[in-house]
């Protein structure tokens, strides 16, 4: 009986580190997505944009924001993404967006930050507040218009418990080559 | 027996008489009571080795081959248990969740999504905030350990986070 009981946690030991094992190497492996992908390619000629996003709380302290960046008539890579100018979103890395958008064309970004957790409701931004800036390579060609058509959608943003808010976001672009983007 | 007689005459007459009351007629024993007693017995001791019998059979059981098994079958549900929640991103009907399962304060929808802690109907960067606050509160329900790590951080936050983003549902995280 004891050489038994023995026997049954050797077993679920054995089980618990095989799967331990198994996990690791899951989150250490690398997605079908990123494998034998390098930087995405500069074709010559291509466009830059820089686009600044501003997000209005409307006077409530805001706590967390996530929007959506499409086009609807070109498509573009992300070369990179900042954080903005508050220091409660300041967590020493970009907001959170899928680094898909890194590695090939895409029409559609969703990029997201929060607030630093421990802060107060006093110690968050209730203006309006550069949160990110986006650098992207548009991907031709064009559609329906020369220029390409950038558009923003706020879908989530929480005050500092966690509390949907009505806020309201924007962009600038910043490159004068392109000044009729919108 | 004269002589046993003559020691009795020497005696005192009450211990003569107490004596003489113990040479009354043969006490018969009582068969029917003897009968239950040992109906009785039987009983228990048929009872005793029945459970006597289970207790080989169990130990015949373990020691031919079915612990093994029973080990197998815990491995294997220990294997299901230790999963990653996020290894499929559709939920199932018959399946608790995991918001379900910790925070049951709010109303509930009936498709709630693994990580969706507002209970909003989708994951998005609020769940990931919550769960933040949470943890700096130290006060994170083990349902959130998404990595399956045994701890509930900053990988946790970020793996909720990156869900919220992820232009492939089920890609991230």
């Amino acid at each position: 009986m004891k050489t038994t009981l023995v026997t049954i946690v050797i077993l679920l030991l054995s089980a618990w580190g095989l799967t331990s094992v198994a996990q690791a190497d899951r989150h250490n492996e690398v997605p079908p997505e990123f494998q034998n992908v390098g930087p995405a390619p500069v074709p010559a000629g291509s466009t830059f944009l820089t686009i600044d996003i501003t997000v209005d709380p409307q006077g409530q302290p805001l706590g967390a924001y996530q929007f959506e960046l499409t086009s609807d008539n070109v498509g573009f890579t992300v070369i990179g993404v900042e954080g903005g100018d508050h220091e409660a979103f300041d967590h020493g890395r970009p907001p959170y967006f899928d680094p898909v958008a890194q590695q090939g064309e895409i029409d559609r970004l969703l990029l997201a930050e929060y607030a630093k957790p421990a802060l107060d409701a006093e110690q968050l931004p209730t203006e309006a507040v550069r949160v990110a800036t986006v650098h992207v390579m548009l991907t031709g060609p064009l559609h329906e218009h020369d220029s390409p058509t950038i558009e923003l959608a706020l879908t989530a943003a929480g005050n500092a418990e966690g509390e949907r808010i009505d806020a309201t976001v924007s962009h600038t672009f910043r490159n004068p080559e392109r000044p009729d983007a919108r | 027996m004269p002589h046993e007689d003559e020691q009795l005459d020497r005696l005192p007459p009450a211990i003569i008489d107490a004596l003489r009351d113990l040479d009354g007629p043969a006490v018969l024993p009582d068969t029917k009571r003897d009968a239950d007693v040992l109906s009785g017995a039987r009983q228990h001791l048929a009872g005793v080795a029945q459970v006597e019998r289970k207790r080989r059979n169990l130990r015949l059981f373990f020691a031919g081959g079915a612990g093994g098994a029973f080990a197998a079958a815990a491995m294997v549900a220990l294997v299901a248990w230790l999963g990653n929640p996020f290894a499929s991103s559709e939920p199932h009907a018959d399946q608790p969740m995991m918001a379900m399962s910790e925070e049951p304060a709010s109303p509930q929808p009936a498709a709630l999504q693994p990580g969706d802690l507002d209970a909003s109907g989708d994951v998005d960067i609020l769940d990931a905030y919550l769960l933040a606050r949470q943890v700096e509160q130290g006060g994170a329900a083990k349902a959130y350990d998404f990595n399956s790590d045994g701890r509930i951080d900053q990988r946790d936050i970020d793996l909720l986070a990156s869900r919220a983003v992820a232009l492939s549902p089920g890609e991230q995280g």
